[in-house]
């Protein structure tokens, strides 16, 4: 027996050994540089190993779960930082990011190449990467054999004839969700826009816990024919990955979208470099990399968004599908950080109880 | 006993929480190749025994010597010992010929000695045929069979038995006694063997060991412990229910008394010295007297002469009989002045009558009538009257 | 002999070692965090929690389903247990693995199942339209509570399939045989003599059943839609939408004290109704089905169950090879094996299945090791150590993946971005499985097999490898099956902070999901299948598992 138990513990020790080990090897080189972000972010092979191969170092990942989770995952281990630079704070968290004072500024001189209106962070703690929109997208050839006009504007979605065929996911578990929320609140305002969800109710919107069940499940197009919605809330950039992603060979996305002026939101995305990590220095190399335009024209078709960077050059796909809807809907970031949970429990009480 | 012993426990202590005394001390000698029977009640503490000599448990103090050896530093698996268990404990994922190889792959024997010796055991059980069956298609004394090869295979010096037949039913058990005596002879084994069934005890054992309430009371070979009880209590547990104070009369020193008539002492071996004594009176000591008829007007019990024998004539009311084939078992009501009294007795069912040459079924009168009975003093066992000993007034559990 | 500490004590030390750094130190520093600490929202504090109307309702919602999802899982899946237990027919294994992938599934692609079998335009609706000529689809569930109670049976039942169907498998038939010659039958025998005597494991998987459908979050949140809110749902919204660690941290407490009630009630039961039991090989109780009514009504019940509980997955499998209506193609397994888009953390399908493989191994190991020693320390009889230990042994189960997530990162040090926490975090849910699972059998072990080994000469280490491992050997099985499921299917995921460059299975098919196009959509059902496959074949080669000399039992 007691052959055993040392046995065993000689098992457990070596294990908690192996386990203990810091996963970047003892050896001073190459230094390692971690990157931490949500679960959606993506890059190139040859981006990273171009980054890699410039600067002598080596790029760790890290996923930390949905930009909410993982922003706070960062604020709780701000003292011993899980990562050198954090990407993925968006314009609906950048108050709570910035309140937490977890960011080193740093005014990258790529700013200059990025439009103003994108720079939401006066003091250079959060620097914008990329941006993307929410507004709704239509199976086209849905429309067309039922003999409906494609609905113009968010009022028309109340109508009549436009009933059952929205699906919308949840804002309380969903980003475009939430996405889609502020853009009816800075439509009809705050006394209005409840009024617009009961009619939204009224007409039998589909409201699902996150994007993918909305688009895969019940939109039409994102189904291959086995949904019953031909209206989703999605992004401005789903009808080029319908194409890059057809199955069937298709030129053309099955889907359009449908963003009348001030009825869709713009979504931020930040970078920043966490103020107690040891390697400011590299730290500004990665945030330059990834601000200049070799990262950022990679972003369009990992990530489905558009490069912050004025001076990136957009793919094809990205020009004849999925051209940026103008005048989105204006919401500013400490507003959402200070109402998003009254917002979100009125319109939760309205829609779901 | 002439050998001196191969086992030998000493002062064996063993206390169960604060109130349960399992053994009260217990000192005893085992002869080599003798098989003791440990008898007593459930919960008398002679599994508990057992399972100290195995060492299954630790006593509190005393010892366990074994060839000279104190056990008390040798673990259980290092004892070469065999144990049988009630339920025979065989292993459910083995088959019987693994069951019983299992002692013996303990001691890392070669595999073709493992086989043969296991023929060797199933032959000895008469269970050849049954090697490779699982434990699940075997009878209860199959099973048994299989538990006592598979305790026999490693040869131990010293093999227990805890009730080994207490699972199986009543014929099957006395079919197996003899044959479990017959084997244990056969191999020479020294055996300590646990029961709480006299017959069995007495069918199996060289020598009978009567535990009550954690304690050794009577020591002896079969007969000597049925003929001469040593207390009441024996008595009691060995099932004997006919027991009749009596006391020497002050006038008349060779008259004993008794609550249902007054006989002469010198008929009763054993009661010359005593003035207070308990009469055991076996069941089997009477039969019926039909020379004259019953009188209730007689004392119930009194000095009876038949031919030129001394006996003791018993007149009482007969309270029930069941009917056993060879015998009836009754119970006589013997009017007493406080408790009337209930005696049983074991009456041949057939009887001779004066005609040397036949045996007459009896004829029993009918219940609630009077019955006389002819009692032979020999089979009346004398104890002392002392106060009743408090076994039985400690909680044990064994 | 003299005093000395039994060897279990000492070993058990290794499991409270475990369950102290990996378990009750990330959540005691948390919970300090949380209280004390000024990180995120600090307004709306507990009493004001308490206040709330809808507090109240989310923890009476939260009991309820799970007790009304456990009864429903008991009701499907003991019919299947006596089935699996009591015959032997072709392609049991396989279709006893089958019951358990629902296990390892993700929520989400669950969810897709369900909506093209149940949904409104699903193929039962289909069916019912076309059988019964109705202008509307007859069902709708969607969003109902009745789909929240079906996908918990369905997650749930190979719990009560493998524990209780394990134990009825190795019971005695001689005793309801004895029964039944006693004049008890069908209904009457089953409730009198077979119930009381797989009490035992009824009570154990059911418990575990309520424990998850307590802590329920993915299917409450995506089946349910938010209209329905359970406390693990409402701990999320708090710490990870509105960054409220303190009612977060409360609302952990509530639900591990409720599910530390329901567990200390459960282990008293349990030691009250332990006796050793008479066990049987499976040889024994298992036969070649007979004909009497009776078996035919079982059987054909187990098999619509069973029918019930495949459809989702043929569907699923059906949909990978068939989705966008071009016919039968196999165009999205051939995308998982293409890196379209060149991104540095694409992995080929195999890759994906030797990462999740290997996660799922480590933690069969660990859980196996821990879990059995933690059994034979709660197994003594008439312990206070083991009576207070057994709820603790459980709480894992009982305790918020994101409270405890945020505790891991407060707490692991470097540790907390090594992929060893992964294994070790499937460990922390599947160890109360191996418990419940070998607890059961261990203490029907009659103590006598074990004496007489070593009475005959086997040392204590021998004897526990002669008596209880073969005697454990199917319960240890299942236990390995769960730990396996458990680490495939992710549980916990959460709670950890993820390396996108050794992604598993699951990840693979999140991310497929988390961008538009039917390539996407298509590579995560074919990945769903090929996690079906491979968890079915994980679970077959455990069941064949044996050491190397003992019977089947």
């Amino acid at each position: 027996m007691f052959q055993r138990t040392l046995l065993i513990l000689s098992i457990m020790a070596a294990l908690f050994v192996t386990a203990c080990q810091p996963v970047a090897p003892a050896a001073p080189e190459p230094a390692i540089l971690t990157l931490a972000s949500h679960d959606s972010f993506a890059v190139s092979e040859d981006v990273v190993a171009a980054f890699e191969e410039q600067h002598g170092v080596k790029l760790q990942f890290l996923t930390l779960g949905d930009a909410g989770e993982a922003l706070n995952k960062l604020i709780l281990s701000a003292d011993a930082p899980l990562a050198d630079v954090f990407f993925g704070v968006d314009n609906t968290f950048l108050s709570r990011a910035l309140n937490a004072d977890v960011f080193a500024p740093y005014a990258s001189p790529l700013l200059s190449q990025i439009p103003d209106e994108l720079k939401l962070d006066a003091s250079n703690r959060l620097l914008p990467v990329d941006y993307g929109f929410v507004n709704l997208n239509a199976d086209a050839a849905w429309f067309e054999a039922a003999g409906i006009p494609l609905p113009e504007t968010l009022d028309d979605l109340a109508k009549p004839e436009y009933a059952g065929l929205l699906v919308a996911p949840n804002p309380a578990t969903s980003s475009p969700g939430l996405a889609f929320l502020l853009t009816t609140i800075a439509r009809f305002g705050e006394d209005g826009y409840l009024d617009y969800w009961q009619a939204l109710r009224d007409n039998d919107v589909l409201i699902t816990g996150g994007w993918s069940e909305a688009y895969f499940e019940h939109f039409t197009v994102g189904s291959g024919g086995t949904g019953d919605r031909p209206l989703v809330v999605s992004y401005s950039t789903s009808p080029p990955a319908d194409v890059l992603y057809a199955a069937d060979g298709r030129t053309e996305p099955a889907s359009v979208n449908i963003s009348p002026p001030g009825e869709t939101f713009r979504q931020v995305e930040f970078i920043g470099i966490l103020k107690n990590s040891p390697r400011q220095e590299l730290a500004h190399t990665l945030v330059d990399f990834m601000l200049d335009t070799a990262f950022q024209e990679d972003i369009p078709l990992q990530m489905f968004v558009y490069p912050a960077n004025a001076n990136a050059e957009l793919p094809e796909l990205f020009v004849q599908f999925a051209q940026a809807p103008a005048g989105p809907a204006v919401l500013p970031p400490d507003a959402i950080e200070a109402s998003r949970d009254r917002w979100i429990s009125a319109w939760t009480d309205l829609m779901l109880r | 006993m002439n050998q001196s012993p191969i086992l030998r426990l000493s002062g064996i202590r063993k206390r169960y929480g604060p109130n349960t005394l399992a053994l009260a001390g217990v000192d005893l000698d085992v002869a080599p190749g003798e098989i003791v029977c440990l008898l007593g009640p459930s919960g008398c503490g002679k599994t508990t025994l057992l399972r100290v000599v195995a060492g299954l448990e630790t006593p509190d103090s005393g010892a366990v010597w074994f060839n000279r050896q104190d056990l008390s530093v040798v673990p259980v698996h290092q004892r070469r010992f065999g144990f049988m268990f009630q339920d025979f404990a065989l292993f459910p994922h083995k088959s019987v010929a693994e069951n019983v190889a299992f002692g013996l792959r303990m001691e890392r024997l070669p595999a073709a000695k493992i086989k043969t010796r296991v023929e060797e055991m199933l032959r000895l059980v008469g269970l050849q045929a049954y090697a490779e069956r699982s434990v699940f298609e075997l009878s209860g004394g199959e099973r048994q069979r299989v538990a006592l090869a598979r305790s026999l295979a490693p040869a131990p010096q010293l093999l227990m038995l805890d009730e080994p037949l207490g699972s199986l039913d009543r014929t099957l058990r006395e079919e197996l006694m003899m044959e479990l005596r017959a084997i244990l002879k056969r191999v020479g084994v020294t055996a300590l063997y646990v029961t709480h069934d006299q017959e069995e005890a007495y069918a199996v054992g060289d020598r009978i060991v009567i535990m009550l309430a954690g304690d050794i009371v009577q020591i002896g070979a079969p007969q000597a412990v049925y003929r001469q009880p040593a207390d009441r209590s024996i008595a009691r547990f060995l099932g004997f229910s006919n027991i009749l104070p009596a006391q020497r009369h002050p006038q008349q020193p060779d008259l004993l008394h008794t609550a249902i008539g007054d006989i002469s002492s010198e008929q009763i071996a054993g009661a010359e010295s005593l003035d207070r004594l308990l009469l055991l009176i076996r069941p089997e000591s009477a039969r019926i007297d039909s020379s004259q008829p019953a009188d209730a007007r007689q004392p119930y019990l009194r000095d009876h002469r038949q031919a030129s024998h001394a006996c003791l004539g018993l007149t009482g009311y007969l309270s029930g009989r069941s009917f056993r084939g060879s015998q009836y078992r009754i119970a006589l009501r013997v009017p007493a002045p406080q408790d009337d009294l209930i005696l049983t007795f074991d009456l041949p069912a057939y009887q001779s009558s004066g005609d040397p040459g036949a045996l007459h079924p009896v004829e029993l009168p009918a219940d609630g009538e009077l019955l006389r009975l002819t009692i032979y003093p020999n089979l009346i066992t004398v104890m002392e009257d002392e106060a009743e000993p408090d076994h039985a007034t400690q909680r044990s559990a064994g | 002999m003299p005093k000395r500490i039994q060897p279990i004590y000492i070993l058990g030390v290794i499991p409270a070692l475990f369950l102290a750094f990996f378990f009750f130190y990330p959540l005691a520093n948390i919970l300090r965090v949380s209280f004390t600490g000024e990180i995120g929202v600090q307004d709306g504090g507990i009493a004001e929690i308490l206040q709330r109307p809808f507090f109240w309702r989310i923890l009476w919602f939260t009991t309820w389903q799970a007790a009304a999802s456990t009864l429903l899982t008991l009701a499907v899946g003991m019919p299947l247990a006596y089935v699996f237990a009591h015959f032997d027919f072709a392609g049991k294994t396989v279709l006893r693995a089958l019951t358990t992938i629902p296990f390892v599934m993700p929520t989400v692609v669950v969810a897709v199942a369900f909506t093209s079998l149940l949904g409104r335009t699903g193929l039962l609706n289909q069916w019912l339209q076309a059988l019964l000529r109705l202008d509307q689809p007859p069902l709708s569930l969607e969003q109902t509570i009745w789909i929240i109670l079906l996908a918990h049976a369905f997650y749930n039942v190979s719990v009560i399939v493998r524990t209780v169907g394990g134990f009825w498998a190795n019971l005695n038939p001689a005793i309801t045989e004895a029964a039944s010659v006693l004049g008890a039958s069908g209904l009457r025998l089953f409730a009198t003599v077979t119930l009381p005597l797989l009490m035992p494991s009824i009570a154990a998987s059911s418990l575990l059943v309520f424990l998850f459908c307590f802590t329920s979050f993915g299917v409450v949140l995506i089946l349910g839609g938010l209209r329905f809110a359970t406390i693990e749902v409402e701990i999320y919204r708090q710490a990870v939408s509105l960054f409220n660690l303190r009612a977060a941290a409360f609302l952990s407490l509530v639900q591990m004290a409720i599910t530390f009630t329901v567990m200390s009630v459960y282990t008293r039961l349990q030691a009250r109704t332990s006796i050793p039991l008479d066990m049987r090989p499976r040889s024994v109780t298992a036969r070649r089905p007979v004909t009497t009514i009776d078996r035919a009504v079982v059987l054909l019940s187990a098999g619509f169950m069973l029918f019930v509980l495949l459809a989702p997955l043929a569907a699923l499998l059906w949909q990978s090879v068939t989705l966008g209506g071009q016919g039968i193609t196999l165009d999205y397994y051939q995308e998982l094996t293409i890196n379209r888009r060149q991104s540095a953390f694409y992995v080929s399908p195999l890759t994906a299945v030797r990462n999740s493989l290997f996660f799922a191994l480590v933690t069969v190991v660990l859980s196996l090791a821990l879990g059995a020693i933690s059994a034979y320390l709660l197994a003594r009889p008439r312990s206070r150590l083991s009576a207070a230990l057994d709820p603790i042994f459980l709480l894992p189960l009982g305790t918020s993946a994101v409270t405890l997530g945020y505790g891991y990162i407060i707490s692991m040090g470097t540790l907390r971005t090594s992929i060893w926490l992964v294994p070790v975090a499937h460990t922390l849910i599947a160890m109360p499985f191996v418990v419940r699972t070998v607890l059961p059998a261990l203490r029907g072990i009659d103590p006598r097999l074990r004496e007489s080994a070593m009475v005959m000469g086997a040392s204590p280490r021998r004897t526990w490898r002669e008596v209880d491992v073969p005697i454990l050997a199917r319960t240890l099985a299942v236990g390995a099956a769960f730990a396996f499921t458990i680490s495939l299917g992710e549980f916990g995921a959460t709670l950890l902070v993820s390396r996108p460059d050794v992604p598993t299975m699951p990840v693979v098919i999140f991310r497929a999901l988390g961008q538009p196009g039917l390539l996407n959509y298509g590579q995560a059902l074919a990945m769903s299948a090929i996690l079906m496959i491979v968890s079915a074949l994980g679970l077959i080669a455990i069941e064949r598992f044996r050491f190397e000399d003992i019977g089947e039992f």
